[in-house]
């Protein structure tokens, strides 16, 4: 059994790091942090930054800018996670994507023979509120999906 | 915890002292404190199942093998409302038909299940009874460390489903972790 574990960058998606590492010792088994990047999160930053503070004429620069910070941050999230995981002597790899996230989390979970997927229960939404990409995948996915709280 | 430790500091290297307090305070609702980002230790585990499982998950059985020590409740409901519905639109003979059938398929469901998790060592209670399948999980759910639900749990059309709104509402609603298989 492979466990995907998809982190967001969120507090919860950590968490959910956790419990599959557990999981992962108790089954010696591999595990793949996966994470998507998706340009449409810096538009739409960038979107709302340049409408609530009337300094649109840089909108563009805003954009590749949060978009970068994007990248350099998860990047660096993963590795930490990846470091973690490999001293804990868990078989541990990771990928980083650019699309769709609801698209190319099932597109990874159905090419890869997992057996868990791990997510967070609230994403990066308030903790009020679920995982909105929750609906989407389980409706796809015929591998058990953990919500991590 | 080291890996919190170490999430905070990369998470808010530019902030110091009382201004990560604030900045915790503030947005709390984005922000776990250590007590919260520590896994819950799995001791019980919640699985329930009705008419709408038509087989046992073996995959789900040797998950569960990674809890050692946890103890797994077995909870068949059916639905009473429905039962309900037969005794007063038809009689009282009808309804308890419907309840006698259900409850004859409950008891080869628990078998089976409990047969699986057995073979792995995993400790098992079981409970069936006449309820709300969607608000008894709602408040039975808290004595457990783990919630582990089948995606068509609740529906009516189990032959045709893809996941119902009953596990969607019921994943998104708890409180504790949740597997949805």
């Amino acid at each position: 059994m492979k466990i995907l574990v998809l982190l967001d960058g969120s507090m919860w998606s950590h968490k959910g790091a956790l419990y599959a590492l557990r999981i992962a010792q108790e089954k010696k088994t591999e595990v793949v942090l996966f994470s998507v990047l998706d340009k449409r999160d810096s538009k739409s930053m960038a979107f709302n930054f340049c409408t609530q503070s009337d300094m649109c004429s840089r909108i563009e620069n805003y954009e590749s800018q949060i978009w970068r910070d994007m990248r350099k941050n998860i990047n660096d999230e993963m590795a930490q996670v990846l470091l973690f995981f490999n001293r804990e002597k868990i078989s541990t790899t990771s990928k980083i994507v650019e699309g769709s996230a609801s698209e190319e989390i099932i597109r990874e979970a159905e090419s890869n023979g997992y057996g868990l997927i791990v997510m967070g229960a609230y994403g990066r939404n308030p903790r009020s509120s679920g995982n909105s990409l929750f609906p989407k995948l389980i409706n796809k996915l015929q591998v058990p999906v953990f919500m991590a709280r | 915890m080291r890996y919190y430790q170490g999430l905070i500091k990369r998470k808010f290297k530019d902030v110091v002292g009382s201004k990560y307090e604030s900045i915790q305070k503030e947005y709390s609702d984005y922000i776990l404190t250590e007590e919260e980002m520590r896994p819950r230790e799995i001791k019980t585990i919640l699985l329930p199942l009705d008419f709408s499982v038509t087989e046992v998950s073996e995959s789900i059985c040797e998950l569960l093998s990674a809890y050692e020590n946890a103890t797994v409740t077995l909870i068949f409901i059916t639905d009473a409302q429905i039962s309900e519905i037969i005794m007063a639109s038809l009689d009282k003979e009808a309804g308890e038909e419907f309840i006698q059938k259900k409850e004859d398929y409950g008891t080869r469901l628990l078998d089976d299940y409990e047969h699986c998790l057995n073979s792995r060592s995993i400790p098992c209670m079981r409970r069936m009874f006449l309820g709300n399948k969607q608000q008894d999980i709602l408040k039975i759910a808290p004595d457990f460390d783990l919630v582990v639900l089948p995606k068509c749990y609740a529906s009516n059309h189990p032959d045709s489903c893809a996941v119902s709104g009953d596990a969607i509402l019921l994943a998104q609603s708890l409180t504790q972790p949740t597997i949805v298989f």
